[in-house]
């Protein structure tokens, strides 16, 4: 039986209404980290006002979830000005950031103007060595630790972030320990993107296919993947495979409007727009980009009812349009994680002699 | 009996938008997010600071086919519970 939550969730996600947005305040970064998606144009980034002027047409939208992200979103010296406006006009407010800039002073300032919902941080080793190693940059992994010690001291909730690259494969379960012990989530992703302008670099530091074999095999993986067993997808005919373009949308810091923050096809620009209503519902992009969703999931279903991988894939369109140039073909990553994710769970099925029904619940999609 | 004078106001912690009338509301520090029904929607739309309980209810008595005593305890309860869970002061 769903909540209340759940049902309104579940409503707004079929009818398309959107509750979350993520707004890349800048393109600037302190870090250098050599997987990084963004991809800067040069254009000019949105000033204060114009970023006013966004919030206002998203409380508008009736945004409820509102992200600011990067780039690194506290290098921007208005950033409490945009953060304190945002609170004003009823966003619940999640920070996406390096940390760098976070001391004692700065999370004080953070729970004041922004209290958010939760903080997530970037981390990539559990070791000064394999952590700098990505970022770039000297003494980045003890900011983290100290970061997230100073807002964990101001009640504010944390969300560690970790891309699995084959260069910090061998310290997940550190981190996972680690982020325990500072009183953290830390979320895992096995999944390294191009860039977004279709630069396929960072795909060579993938994680090695015997470490994610491992990881989503081995019990001891079981707290870092956050499932015992790979629950697997259950799509209904005319679902979506995930929210793109349906229950969130992205805003690079030039203003351009995405059906999400990995699918980069640009449905308009939000200082030109004088609501976003409209475009919402009549974007061609947009329209496009819901019934690709509706259109993998067709096809996962199909792989599903075969037997094959596709019911255990986290599917992204916006990687695979990326890598593909077809968002509706299979990438190399998020095959391998499907096959082994189809092993582990005939190899729990065999185990236990239960069934997908046992588990009584299923893959969460991707809302952004 | 509810004192009709009353001036209320939200948690200023709270972050909501309604929709299909119900409004779903978010509080950070108690990692909380709850949805009200579509009187209670409408109680916590116009708590504000600034209007009387007297007002609110009045509103919403144009809204819906209740008896003014029905409202009353409806809205007592509802405020009650908002109290318990420090969404409104």
């Amino acid at each position: 039986m769903a909540n209340a939550l759940e049902k309104i969730t579940a409503s707004n996600w079929d009818r398309a209404v959107p509750m979350s947005a993520l707004l890349e305040l800048t393109f600037v970064c302190n870090h250098a980290c050599s997987f990084c998606y963004n991809s800067p144009t040069g254009q000019r980034e949105m000033t204060t006002a114009e970023v006013f002027d966004a919030l206002q047409k998203l409380a508008d939208f009736n945004i409820l979830y509102l992200t600011l992200s990067g780039g690194e979103p506290l290098v921007r010296k208005d950033f409490f000005a945009i953060a304190g406006r945002a609170r004003e006009l009823g966003f619940a407010i999640r920070i996406y950031t390096n940390a760098f800039l976070i001391d004692a002073a700065m999370a004080k300032r953070i729970k004041d103007v922004a209290n958010p919902v939760e903080v997530e941080i970037s981390i990539h080793g559990a070791t000064p060595a394999t952590h700098e190693t990505l970022t770039c940059v000297p003494g980045s992994l003890r900011k983290v630790i100290e970061a997230v010690r100073f807002l964990r001291a101001e009640g504010v909730k944390v969300v560690l972030k970790s891309p699995i690259t084959r260069a910090n494969q061998h310290e997940v379960l550190d981190l996972y320990r680690l982020a325990q012990e500072l009183g953290a989530v830390i979320i895992f992703d096995p999944v390294i993107t191009p860039r977004d302008d279709g630069d396929k670099d960072p795909l060579e530091l993938m994680a090695t296919d015997e470490f994610l074999q491992t990881f989503w095999t081995d019990d001891a993986y079981a707290g870092a993947r956050q499932e015992n067993v790979p629950l697997p997808r259950n799509d209904a005919p005319g679902e979506a495979v995930c929210g793109t373009g349906r229950s969130a949308l992205a805003i690079d810091p030039y203003g351009n409007i995405y059906p999400c923050v990995q699918w980069r096809r640009s449905a308009g620009n939000i200082k030109e727009l004088t609501e976003l209503k409209g475009m919402w519902r009549t974007s061609p992009v947009l329209i496009e980009v819901r019934q690709a969703a509706v259109d993998m999931a067709d096809k996962l279903r199909a792989q599903k009812e075969a037997g094959q991988s596709g019911g255990f894939c986290n599917f992204c369109l916006g990687v695979a349009d990326l890598q593909t140039g077809d968002p509706l073909s299979y990438y190399p990553q998020a095959a391998k994680n499907a096959e082994f994710r189809l092993k582990a769970f005939e190899a729990w099925k065999e185990k236990t002699g239960k069934t997908a029904e046992d588990l009584g619940e299923t893959l969460s999609k991707c809302s952004m | 009996m509810l004192d009709r004078a009353l001036v209320l106001t939200r948690n200023p912690g709270a972050a909501y938008r309604i929709y299909d009338g119900q409004a779903t509301i978010v509080l950070p520090e108690q990692a909380r997010v709850t949805v009200l029904n579509e009187v209670g929607s409408l109680v916590w739309d116009r708590i504000d600071g600034r209007r009387t309980l007297g007002e609110i209810l009045d509103a919403v008595g144009e809204t819906y086919e209740v008896t003014p005593e029905q409202l009353e305890r409806d809205v007592q309860e509802f405020l009650d519970a908002l109290r318990e869970h420090r969404m409104v002061s």
